[in-house]
């Protein structure tokens, strides 16, 4: 070696000592800091599943379902076939048509009443309370409710009643007839000071049919029964009355019942809001919400992986591909659904999607820009 | 790794690897975060060398980690700041006067480009043959002789209207 040294560096001794204690202390440190990876790989799983838990709707609507769920914890969920409407007033009652409906097989009322702690009223002779069977059918957000009557001699009262959004009988669209279009008498009367009960009697042969859910036990399934009855229609305290019935009966005593009914009766107090189709379109988002965190993670942990002894250059170019081809989908297709869900509404997500979604590109167009071009 | 072997490790190569990457960076501090990120990265990565082998790592890391440093947006703002913002140092004649021949030497070194001024360190202050420092620049060799030819006529210039007192028996 040559005899000559610069003059700064011809006693080095202190900045060596300073060398050898660094390297020393941060030895040490650094083999604690691969924890740190795992430490946070850790904890942002442990965050995304919280968050996910947190805005999941599926449980947000089990959480809200869980209290209101007395009604159809009495039922047993079977299968069915057809839906329900009053032909005599389908002006009225002609969106019940258009619904798919889930359906619960009958239980008893007393069952039902004592289940759901409500009182059934009287009724009004021949019926007897005793004989009556109760059937639940959901259309995918509301329950609704069927009592059944029968007595010895084949007649019949049944009372559904089930849960509308909107009152379908203010608007007077029936003809002001006194009559139905078979000739049958047709009767209004004020069940309130706003609200009309239609009442319309059998007098002739002929008449509208009169349609009500029946149990088929061969099948184990729910059917729909139609035949000729009496029928009451009305809409009060946001549910819809059909009340049909067959026999001898007063009809004053009747019409007395119903109206009392429809005015008293505790079941119109029970939750009926049953989002079993939100539920189940939901429990299909979480599955989707946790498919797509999982193909993130694994993106980007596969990029890491692949890329950890690479050359800065390859992991710039690597995650600027990453970014453009599979962070940016997957994170804003899963923000933006999280936040739609926050929301509430699927418009905000698809905005939240269309500012995301051009905006990571960008991100990685940019980190993919510089893997190109700046010297490493 | 041994915790005797690191501590063998560094006693041996450390005072080369500082010079060295006091060469490039012209400050021991940055010097000494350089040898210390060398070292750190060479234990970690656990490798296994034997002899000589060792030393030519150890050096190629330092002069990697330190042309790195010069790239680095810290060291492009560094120089910028010193051009632009720094005010002009006047030193006054006395004090010139006062700087001694080492000094004039350092300060000629290390006025040479880079590529002129590590060939010249490695040569005459580390007493490396072209050879060597074309292995460890990777550069061939004949590339080693022009610049040393070329650094050594620049600080012929630069160094040529110094009358020599303290070091005109010094064989450089």
């Amino acid at each position: 070696m040559s005899p000559y040294k610069l003059k700064e560096l011809r006693n080095t001794e202190k900045h060596e000592q300073a060398v050898f204690q660094h390297v020393k202390k941060n030895l040490n440190a650094r083999k604690n800091k691969k924890l740190i990876p795992v430490f946070v790989s850790i904890m942002s799983v442990a965050i995304m599943v919280f968050l996910l838990l947190q805005f999941s709707p599926a449980r947000t609507n089990t959480q809200h379902a869980a209290s209101d769920v007395r009604i159809l914890e009495v039922f047993e969920q079977i299968g069915g076939d057809g839906v329900v409407t009053s032909e005599a007033f389908k002006e009225f009652d002609n969106h019940r048509n258009y619904v798919d409906l889930y359906y619960f097989k009958p239980v008893t009322l007393n069952h039902f009443t004592f289940a759901n702690d409500v009182t059934f009223p009287e009724l009004p002779a021949p019926y007897q309370k005793n004989t009556g069977e109760v059937i639940a059918v959901n259309d995918g957000m509301q329950t609704g409710l069927q009592f059944h009557f029968k007595n010895k001699y084949g007649n019949f009262l049944n009372i559904s009643m089930s849960k509308y959004f909107m009152d379908n009988v203010h608007d007077e669209n029936l003809e002001m007839d006194e009559t139905d279009s078979f000739g049958n008498k047709l009767t209004r009367q004020s069940l309130t000071d706003d609200t009309l009960l239609y009442h319309l009697q059998q007098t002739t042969d002929s008449g509208y049919v009169f349609s009500y859910f029946h149990y088929n036990e061969s099948t184990n399934k729910i059917n729909v029964t139609a035949t000729r009855a009496n029928e009451f229609y009305t809409y009060y305290n946001g549910f819809i009355y059909q009340i049909g019935y067959t026999g001898d009966v007063n009809t004053e005593e009747m019409t007395n019942f119903v109206k009392q009914f429809i005015l008293t009766n505790e079941m119109q107090y029970l939750p009926m809001e049953h989002p079993l189709i939100e539920t189940k379109r939901f429990r299909s988002g979480e599955i989707a919400i946790f498919t797509a965190s999982c193909l993130l993670l694994l993106g980007v942990g596969l990029t890491a992986f692949f890329t950890r002894h690479a050359k800065l250059k390859t992991k710039w170019l690597a995650w600027g591909v990453v970014t453009m081809l599979v962070i940016t989908p997957l994170l804003s297709w899963l923000l933006s659904f999280i936040y739609g869900i926050y929301e509430g509404d699927g418009f905000a997500a698809i905005g939240m999607l269309m500012l995301l979604l051009p905006l990571f590109f960008l991100v990685g167009l940019i980190v993919l820009i510089v893997g190109l071009f700046k010297k490493f | 790794m041994d915790e005797e072997i690191i501590d063998e490790l560094m006693k041996k190569h450390n005072a080369i690897l500082l010079r060295i990457a006091y060469y490039y960076t012209k400050n021991l501090h940055t010097a000494e975060d350089i040898v210390q990120d060398v070292f750190i990265k060479y234990f970690q990565k656990k490798r296994s060398l034997q002899g000589d082998a060792v030393e030519k790592y150890l050096m190629k890391m330092t002069v990697n980690k330190a042309k790195d440093h010069l790239k680095s947006w810290h060291y492009q703002k560094l120089r910028f700041q010193e051009k632009w913002f720094a005010g002009k140092k006047v030193m006054p004649v006395d004090q010139l006067v006062l700087q001694d021949e080492e000094d004039m030497i350092s300060a000629a070194i290390f006025s040479l480009p880079v590529k002129q001024r590590e060939v010249i360190a490695y040569y005459y202050l580390e007493g490396f043959n072209t050879k060597q420092v074309a292995q460890l620049l990777n550069i061939p060799d004949s590339t080693v002789k022009s610049r040393l030819v070329k650094g050594r006529n620049e600080l012929k210039q630069k160094l040529e209207m110094v009358e020599w007192e303290v070091l005109k028996n010094e064989p450089l």
